[in-house]
Formats: C-alpha cells, sequence, structure tokens
C-alpha cells in the first residue's frame, strides 16, 4: 500500500515564450506513497501546475526523469501513457470540466465505458459513487443545471470511477464559496482516509492545503524543503 | 462494435447539442445532394428516350431536306422546308438503296391551348413504316393506318393520354377531321408525342401535295451506307442524306458532353457539401477544445477523438445524403409529373435507379469524411496541458 506510485527525479521543465527560455520547474525530487496526501501550495507561476502535469503524465519533462510505479514515463507510448491516465489516476479541475452534454451520471460513466467497465457493474458502480457524494437526486441533471459544488462533486465521482491510485487535483476550491470549499476538501479527506487513495492538491488556499497529510511550498520551480511541513 | 456505438452516441450527443446548427448544415448539404440526383436523374431519363427514339429506328439512311441538316430530325424538318416524292424514286434507282419510306411532318400550334408542351408531331406515313421502320411501336388498342385511311390516326401513348384520347374521337387539323383508329402502348421514346396518319391525308391538309420532310431509307450492304448517304446528298442537293450510325454518333457525342456536365455538377454539390459541413465542424471543434483536452486527460486515445469528429461529420453527411436522395427523388417525379400534365411530354421519364441514389450517397459519405478530416486531424493533435488551459 505504501509503495511509491510516482517520483520526480531532478525533473525540470523550460518553455520557450517569444524567444526567452523559461524554467517552469527546476529540479524538482519528489516521491508520493500510495494513499499519501500532499498539497502543494506556492505562488502562481511557481510551477505548481505544470509539476501537477507531468505527474499527470499530460506532458514529458525537459530534464530530469518521472517514474510511475517505478516505470520511467519517457520511455512509455502515448498509448500507455492514456492507459495509466485512464485506469490510475483520476483528475480533478478548477472548472470541473464536465462534459455539457451529458447528464451527471454518465459523466461519471464515459471514463468507465472508454476503459471498457462492464455496463451493469458501471452503472452500479457510478451510482454508487453519486450517492456516496450526496448526489443520488441530482444523477439525470446535466452540468449547466447543477450548482458549483455539485458539479465539483460529480468530478470527483468521475475522477474515482475507474478506482485510480492517485488523484490530481489542480485548485479544485478555485471557483467554490468558502461553505462549499470547505465541504470539497472534507471529502477529499475522507476519500483519502476511506479509500486510501493518494492524493496530490495544487492550491494557493493555505485552508485548504492543512487538508493535507504533507504540505510542500513551491518557489520558482522549485519545491521549497525549508517551508514544507 | 463497443467502440462504434460509442462513437455514435458521442456524434448524435454532440449533433443534438447545437442541434439548429446540425439541422441547418443537413439542410444546406441535403440541397446540395438532392440538386444533383434531380439533374441526374432527368438527365439520364432523357438520355434514355433519345437513346430509344434513334437506336431503336430500323433505318439506315435518313434522308432530310436540306435546311435540315444540322439537325436531321423530324420535328425539325417540318418547321424548315419540304422535297417532291418523286425524288424517291430517282434516290430507288441506286445500286444500294433497297427501300425508301416516304414520311410527312407537320406541327399542329395551337393543340392544346392550355397545355403548351403537349406538341404532337403530326406524322403522315405509309402503312409499311410501323413494321418496317418502328417495329418496336405496338398497339394498345385499335388498328393502325390503313393505306385505305385517309383522315385516320393512329395516336402515340403519351399524346393520347395527356390529350384524353379514346377510339372514335376525331381532331381537327387545318379543317380536316381526322379519326382516332389506334392507340400505341408507351415505347419510352419520343415516338410516344406522335400522332402517325396517312401520308395522303396529312399532305392535303397541309396544302403540300407530294411533299416529304424526312424518309427513312433501307440499303442493301450497311457497310456502304455512308457512301451512299454522301452520294444522296451530292446528287439531290435539296436534300441531306445521313447514316444512322452518323446520328447515333452524334448522340454518343451528346451523351459525352451531359456525362462530363454531370460529373461537373457532382463535384459541385461534392464541393459544396464539404464546405458547409467543414465549416461547421471548425466551429464545434473550436467550441470544444477544453472538453477535448480533458477527454484527453482522462485517458481518452487520440485516435478516438479523431474518429468521434469524423462520425460527426459523416452522420451529419449521411442524414443529408438520405433525405437529399429522397427529395431528389420526389423532384424529379414532380417535374416529371408537371412536364407530362401540363405540358404534355409523357416521353420523358425521369431515370431514378440505384445507380443514381448511390452516386448521391457516395457523395455524402465522400463529403463526410472530407469534411471531417481536417477537424478531426487539427483536434486530436491538440496539445493537452495547453487544450485544458483554453478558455
Amino acid at each position: 500500500m505504501n509503495d511509491i506510485i510516482i517520483e520526480t527525479k531532478n525533473v525540470s521543465k523550460a518553455f520557450t515564450i517569444g524567444g526567452e527560455e523559461i524554467k517552469a520547474l527546476n529540479g524538482v525530487d519528489l516521491k508520493v506513497a500510495g494513499g499519501e496526501f500532499i498539497s502543494i501550495i506556492g505562488p502562481s507561476g511557481s510551477g505548481k501546475t505544470t509539476l501537477l502535469n507531468l505527474i499527470g503524465l499530460l506532458e514529458q519533462p525537459s530534464g530530469g526523469t518521472v517514474l510511475f510505479q517505478e516505470r520511467d514515463v519517457a520511455k512509455l507510448s502515448e498509448r500507455e501513457l492514456d492507459n495509466l491516465r485512464l485506469n490510475k489516476m483520476g483528475f480533478i479541475f478548477q472548472t470541473f470540466n464536465l462534459m455539457a452534454n451529458f447528464t451527471a451520471l454518465e459523466n461519471v460513466l464515459f471514463p468507465m465505458e472508454i476503459a471498457r467497465v462492464p455496463e451493469k457493474e458501471r452503472l452500479e458502480r457510478a451510482k454508487e459513487l453519486l450517492g456516496n457524494l450526496g448526489l443520488s437526486k441530482r444523477m439525470r441533471h446535466k452540468p449547466k443545471e447543477l450548482s458549483a459544488g455539485e458539479s465539483q462533486r460529480v468530478a470527483i465521482a468521475r475522477a474515482l470511477a475507474n478506482e485510480p491510485l492517485l488523484l490530481l487535483a489542480d485548485e479544485p476550491t478555485g471557483n467554490l464559496d468558502s461553505t462549499t470549499t470547505r465541504e470539497i476538501t472534507a471529502l477529499l479527506q475522507q476519500l483519502n482516509e476511506e479509500y486510501k487513495i493518494a492524493i496530490i492538491l495544487v492550491t494557493h488556499d493555505i485552508q485548504v492545503a492543512r487538508a493535507a497529510s504533507r504540505t510542500l511550498q513551491m518557489v520558482d520551480g522549485r519545491l521549497d524543503i525549508s517551508h514544507s511541513q | 462494435m463497443f467502440k462504434r456505438m460509442l462513437l455514435i452516441k458521442l456524434a448524435a450527443r454532440n449533433l443534438s447539442r447545437r442541434r439548429a446548427r446540425s439541422i441547418l448544415t443537413i439542410i444546406g448539404v441535403a440541397i446540395a445532394i438532392a440538386f444533383t440526383v434531380t439533374i441526374l436523374s432527368i438527365s439520364e431519363g432523357l438520355m434514355v428516350s433519345f437513346e430509344n427514339s434513334i437506336a431503336k429506328q430500323g433505318a439506315d439512311i435518313v434522308i432530310v431536306p436540306k435546311e435540315a441538316e444540322a439537325y436531321p430530325y423530324p420535328d425539325v424538318a417540318a418547321f424548315v422546308g419540304s422535297f417532291p416524292e418523286e425524288l424517291l424514286d430517282e434516290i430507288e434507282q441506286l445500286e444500294n438503296v433497297k427501300t425508301t419510306f416516304p414520311v410527312f411532318t407537320a406541327i399542329p400550334m395551337d393543340f392544346m391551348p392550355d397545355k403548351p408542351g403537349a406538341m404532337p408531331i403530326l406524322y403522315g406515313v405509309t402503312p409499311e413504316y410501323f413494321p418496317e421502320v418502328a417495329p418496336y411501336l405496338e398497339l394498345a388498342e385499335g388498328r393502325y393506318i390503313l393505306g385505305s385511311d385517309v383522315y385516320t390516326l393512329t395516336a402515340g401513348f403519351g399524346i393520347a393520354s395527356v390529350a384524353g384520347l379514346s377510339l372514335g374521337d376525331s381532331l381537327e387539323f387545318r379543317g380536316k377531321s381526322f379519326e382516332v383508329v389506334g392507340i400505341l402502348e408507351s415505347s419510352g421514346s419520343m415516338d410516344d408525342g406522335m400522332l402517325y396518319t396517312p401520308i395522303k391525308g396529312l399532305q392535303e391538309a397541309y396544302s403540300k401535295p407530294g411533299q416529304l420532310t424526312f424518309v427513312p431509307v433501307k440499303v442493301n450492304d450497311i457497310s456502304q451506307a455512308e457512301a451512299t448517304a454522301r452520294e444522296i446528298s451530292d446528287r439531290w442537293p435539296v436534300v441531306s442524306a445521313q447514316t444512322q450510325k452518323s446520328l447515333v454518333d452524334k448522340f454518343t457525342d451528346l451523351m459525352g458532353i451531359v456525362e462530363a456536365a454531370n460529373v461537373g455538377l457532382s463535384t459541385v454539390a461534392l464541393l459544396i457539401g464539404i464546405l458547409f459541413i467543414l465549416s461547421t465542424m471548425i466551429m464545434a471543434v473550436g467550441e470544444r477544445v477544453k472538453e477535448i483536452g480533458t477527454m484527453r486527460a482522462i485517458g481518452i486515445r487520440r485516435s478516438l477523438i479523431f474518429q468521434m469528429i469524423i462520425t460527426e461529420s459523416l452522420i451529419t453527411s449521411l442524414i443529408a445524403g438520405i433525405i437529399g436522395c429522397l427529395v431528389g427523388y420526389l423532384l424529379s417525379q414532380g417535374i416529371a409529373y408537371i412536364l407530362s400534365e401540363f405540358f404534355g411530354l409523357t416521353y420523358f421519364a425521369p431515370l431514378v435507379n440505384a445507380r443514381i441514389f448511390i452516386t448521391g450517397i457516395i457523395i455524402a459519405i465522400v463529403v463526410g469524411v472530407l469534411a471531417g478530416l481536417y477537424p478531426a486531424w487539427r483536434i486530436s493533435k491538440t496539445n493537452i496541458v495547453q487544450a485544458l488551459r483554453y478558455e
């Protein structure tokens, strides 16, 4: 259970913007164990989202290595990366990113459909997840009929659909009011405790970050060990 | 199977999300395809009836007045001139000429004032004309004209049905009353629009006794027909003689032009369809960058996104294709109905065959795939991180 899911070794990421090279990440070493809840805080532009994107296998580092369950992700094919994201990871976004023309239930079913979970099983699971998240009565509603908090809970249910090892949340409370922020934060904590899912949470809200068992601070593309706890 | 169902479901969802735009696009493409199907069936129908009219004729050579040289057809000849029938006695002296069939044609201009298109050709012939030159004309009822008749007529199927002719009716031309003694079966050729009368009676009615406008000729040696036709034209400058083969060749040339026009038309329909769907798809994809980025992040393959967009485009164009074919079919039937009911052009039947339908559907499929390729390629290669950041 406490095996290392993901490890970054001296990773860096550089972008060229207007002919000028910008180092978004500059030698980051991070190990995330199974069941761990880590939050990453830092000012905008400090590289939090870039780090999350690398961990989420959405892009490759310019330098260093990212190991997913001890496999160097640079050596994986696009298809293998797609499969890892589909089956081992769940994503939660600041803007929820639900499929507008799908109901709440269909949004949760979708990743399972892609992963070819049998129809009966996926329907049971989707209903169970939505029920656990207090959305039993909102299953047939489309995203535009849901409140922000409900939308984010649907997105969390979708992220959990394929029973991932790791949940990646990029500013999940960025579009929520303070009450809903507390709800979603508590929910993440509960998921981590009950389901033993590892969570990496990127936020600039200290209160939200405190929900994690470990908080890392990012400054100028580096993890600032001294301020991390 | 699983994937195809999923793709169709996704595409249907996306199409119904932007319902108004999908419907407009489908209408646009359907119009282009309906138009093509209509024109194709009408032109094929025309071709077949021309072909029936020309290729079935039992003559080897036709003689028309010199003035009708460029268009050696009986209706044209009726307008432009005539020549004396004594000429036939001389022409029959030629070694290769076997038989000549004197024909005098006239066109009654005010036959049915309420149906301006119901313009029959009065075809003055001898009784031999039917078995020898037009053996394909069969009687539906009554009889062919006889050598002893003067003011009788045997009506073509089309003109008989438009004018509501039945046996025993009388039709008046230039003050002479012609009795309907026979009605022909439909031949699918222009002969359906003709009224056959004894040549003598018609010449008298039109005050052109002894004048001919059109003479089918049979020869002994078909390989010499061309030389014989040339000889006739050279020796009797008032007439022009042309072989049946040269008429068929002219027709084949015409058909080539029509075919080329059809290909051009289908291409235009294709381009219109592609542009319609392409613009809709580019817009649709542009609105979904973030959603597609999310799908990619969740783990959905690039190839599935690509196929999803193509499926969307293909569904749009296939619906348009099916509607277009049906509307095109109805439209060509409607045009045929109007032409026969109000203009009397009954020999003209639009040909709606499987080939035309298949052409319509193929255009739709090509449109769907081609119009989907670019948007599908563009969106599927989008960088996930950039797509997620897209607003």
